[in-house]
């Protein structure tokens, strides 16, 4: 949480943290938020969900490697970068949206779509102000499919 | 008054009176037909959001926004793990 209090007009955001430790499948969690607020919705439940792979390997339609992003060695963001591998494991062509990731602490660039069968790059950068920084995030894609199916790829950064 | 049940007519003027009374205060027109929610109010456009496909042994997060909406500031309490 960036702040604990929110003057009339102003914004904040709560950030939710979920450890998907040997969970699998679908996990859903509701944390509480207690506020003054009034009336009803002075406390109110959030809700997360995913569906936890034990084998990340066998994601369907696609499967990334690595499913963990490790940006440990990363230090320099105009010339340090970390590529990681898209497959597309389904006959039919997979397009690619990005949900969300942090912004302030990585760049990002993705396919825009990946043929049948084919794979593609992923790439990873560190911001400026990431460079200084030690985080555990994680970035959503989402593929423009029927299920508008997404992935999270954890992203960690543990020395600097 | 002929036609009128006293009887029926009070409680509704009463129940009727209480009505207006808490519209008044839950809400202050602030002029060109935009309201605000007197007292500390929140809003929240996304209370829900899923992750998709993720590994074991992770940590992944989000951020959902609350909006402070009323005419008294808000305050987190606390949060309690789902």
């Amino acid at each position: 949480m960036d702040k604990d209090i929110i003057p009339p007009g102003d914004s904040a955001g709560i950030e939710v943290v979920f450890n998907t430790f040997r969970y699998e499948g679908p996990i859903v969690k509701h944390p509480l938020i207690i506020t003054n607020a009034e009336p009803v919705d002075g406390d109110f439940y959030l809700e997360i969900s995913s569906h936890v792979l034990f084998f990340p390997d066998s994601a369907y339609p696609l499967v990334i490697s690595p499913f963990r992003l490790d940006l440990s060695d990363l230090n320099n963001p105009l010339t340090d970068s970390l590529v990681f591998e898209i497959k597309n494991v389904s006959p039919l062509w997979v397009h690619l949206e990005i949900v969300e990731f942090p912004q302030e602490l990585v760049a990002l660039s993705l396919p825009a779509f990946i043929r049948p069968g084919r794979s593609a790059g992923g790439v990873v950068r560190l911001t400026e102000s990431g460079v200084g920084q030690v985080f555990e995030k994680s970035m959503t894609i989402e593929l423009r499919d029927e299920n508008h199916t997404r992935y999270t790829i954890p992203l960690k950064r543990t020395l600097l | 008054m002929k036609g009128y049940n006293k009887q029926a007519v009070l409680p509704a003027l009463v129940l009727g009176l209480l009505v207006g009374l808490v519209a008044c205060s839950e809400t202050r027109i602030t002029g060109a037909n935009s309201k605000i929610a007197v007292g500390p109010r929140l809003g929240i456009p996304h209370d829900a959001f899923d992750f998709g496909l993720s590994p074991q042994i992770s940590n992944i997060s989000h951020v959902f926004q609350l909006y402070s909406v009323g005419t008294d500031t808000v305050r987190i309490l606390d949060i309690q793990p789902g």
